[in-house]
């Protein structure tokens, strides 16, 4: 349904997004996860069709999203990261010309199946620019619902709602899920594991890892391979390894002085980094450096576990 | 047939939603007011003067110039404020072409403009009533006042869409429309060639003749030139707002 090939996009010098590749099938909820600034916002700027790539290419629905742009715009739902809402209209106006101005043929039912979904419905004759945050941001989820597209693409659909608020909209998003194709945006981990079946890590404009949130969890928090540098007899080390318990295969990479590199890989979800240093500590040898190799997914991992104070898990 | 169908009903999508707007926003109602006060008293002392010719000539330059000086208010907003406030970003996803949210825009701010010209037929009535003035002259008179005015209301869309800042669109708007205003001026001084084309270009000189009950087609090809070619720069300026996002 949505196919991300080799996406870059610059700002004059500045990189926003590179090589960036993903798809979703039809009735995926796909989750873009990153922290603030790591390319998430450009990323769905481009599927939209808001502005156009640098280089790589986008398809949505078999639409190119540069090429056949008004087709693909036909067929999405775009919620943007700080809801842009005509301040001066009344919510029930406002939908109405989204519903026109997407030419949506059942106007009526279509703005009430909105509004009932984002629950506005009881605010529908009030000024958007009088609501709260969480209204408006539920204006913003309406509003991306009119006309009932195939594709929804939601920017942070939970920010600046309450807790309550936030439980109820993943539940919508959850229930929207299933027949209609979703990519949402987040910088909250756990979010994603409640809600999407797929995530895209990305940091920093590359994407870093796609998998379930299930398998990136267990990634995530298990360090499965640890390096080592170490000053001591190889052989002798590289035994005294073997023999801490967890530990499948140790590789060794000598370099100059007696200092050598060793690649410990440990059973699956086991984090022995703990037990490797007391190893060649009680040993006499010197520990220089130690390190797990997934240490780039585990700052990102650290950057995204925000805590959500007062958001049970739904 | 059906991709115009689809087409007029974008446009249509956007020209309701700028109408809205425009009445529950007090700019429309301001300018409006603005103009007919400053307009109905020019009128005013005119007649009290006791002006020999009972005709709108005397004062549609004054109208004019008015004009001039209110409509880039009223446009200031149009494309400037979605620009500042974000909305473009949506505005742009919706499946709108970026000449239909042009053309929707422009339509939307000519109706405000026509309904502001309606109570100044009590002028046409009051010379009606007190003179006997020929029909010939007060229509061409009004459709001057409408192309005129399409031009304005084009070239302070263009402004709009080239500024983010409203204020900035709108001084700008004035500037422009003023500068075109006066270009006729230079005549005698450049030259005869140079000061022909200028004059060409000036807004005011092709004015002239629909106050004396005179449709040139020359005057109504320059402005209808003047309106299309202003809307496609503003639509390719708006347009270029996603090469540079």
């Amino acid at each position: 349904m949505i196919e991300v090939e080799h996406l870059t996009k610059t700002f004059g010098t500045r990189v926003a997004i590179q090589d960036v590749t993903f798809s979703a099938a039809r009735g995926e909820i796909l989750g873009l996860l990153g922290p603030n600034g790591a390319g998430k916002t450009t990323t769905m700027r481009i599927l939209t069709g808001y502005f156009p790539p640098t280089s790589g290419t986008a398809r949505i629905a078999g639409y190119d999203v540069v090429d056949d742009s008004l087709e693909v715009r036909r067929r999405i739902g775009y919620l943007p990261e700080n809801v842009p809402l005509y301040t001066d209209m009344t919510v029930h106006a406002y939908l109405d010309f989204v519903a026109r101005a997407k030419q949506v043929s059942q106007r009526r039912d279509s703005i009430e199946w909105a509004m009932e979904a984002a629950r506005i419905d009881h605010v529908a004759d009030m000024i958007i620019g009088k609501l709260s945050k969480g209204y408006r941001q539920r204006v913003g989820l309406a509003q991306a619902l009119i006309g009932d597209p195939e594709v929804l693409i939601l920017d942070e659909p939970t920010v600046g709602l309450d807790p309550n608020q936030i439980i109820e909209t993943r539940a919508l998003i959850k229930a929207l899920g299933g027949d209609r194709t979703i990519i949402l945006s987040t910088h909250i981990l756990p979010e994603v594991s409640m809600v999407c079946g797929r995530v895209v890590i990305i940091n920093r404009g590359a994407v870093v890892a796609v998998d379930t949130p299930e398998n990136l969890t267990r990634r995530l928090t298990g360090a499965d391979r640890v390096a080592l540098t170490v000053r001591g007899p190889a052989p002798e080390v590289e035994k005294s390894l073997q023999r801490v318990p967890g530990v499948i295969a140790v590789t060794v990479n000598p370099t100059a002085n007696g200092v050598a590199r060793f690649e410990v890989d440990a059973e699956p979800g086991r984090d022995l980094r703990e037990q490797l240093a007391a190893v060649v500590v009680r040993h006499g040898w010197g520990l220089q450096e130690l390190r797990s190799q997934s240490m780039s997914l585990e700052e990102i991992f650290l950057q995204l576990t925000t805590s959500e104070e007062g958001v049970p898990a739904a | 047939m059906r991709g115009i169908r689809h087409a007029l009903a974008a446009i249509s999508a956007v020209m309701r939603k700028e109408l809205y707007s425009y009445f529950v926003s007090p700019m429309a109602y301001v300018v409006t007011a603005v103009f007919l006060l400053i307009n109905g008293f020019i009128f005013f002392l005119i007649l009290a003067n006791g002006f020999a010719e009972p005709t709108l000539r005397p004062l549609l330059p004054t109208t004019a110039f008015l004009l001039l000086l209110v409509i880039p208010v009223l446009t200031m907003r149009l494309l400037a404020e979605e620009r500042s406030s974000g909305t473009v970003e949506l505005l742009m996803t919706f499946p709108l072409t970026d000449t239909q949210v042009v053309l929707g825009k422009y339509l939307a701010t000519m109706v405000v403009y026509l309904l502001m010209l309606v109570p100044t037929l009590v002028y046409v009535a009051v010379l009606k009533i007190y003179g006997n003035t020929e029909w010939g002259p007060l229509l061409t008179g009004y459709l001057g006042l409408i192309l005129l005015g399409g031009s304005f209301v084009a070239a302070g869309m263009l402004s709009s869409s080239l500024a983010r800042n409203q204020i900035v669109a709108g001084v700008l708007g004035i500037g422009i429309l003023l500068l075109l205003w006066v270009l006729g001026a230079a005549s005698g001084v450049l030259g005869p060639r140079l000061s022909g084309f200028l004059a060409y270009l000036s807004l005011a000189d092709h004015f002239q003749n629909f106050g004396q009950g005179v449709i040139e087609l020359k005057d109504v090809v320059f402005y209808i030139s003047f309106i299309i070619g202003a809307l496609f720069l503003t639509v390719r300026v708006f347009e270029s707002a996603r090469w540079r996002a």
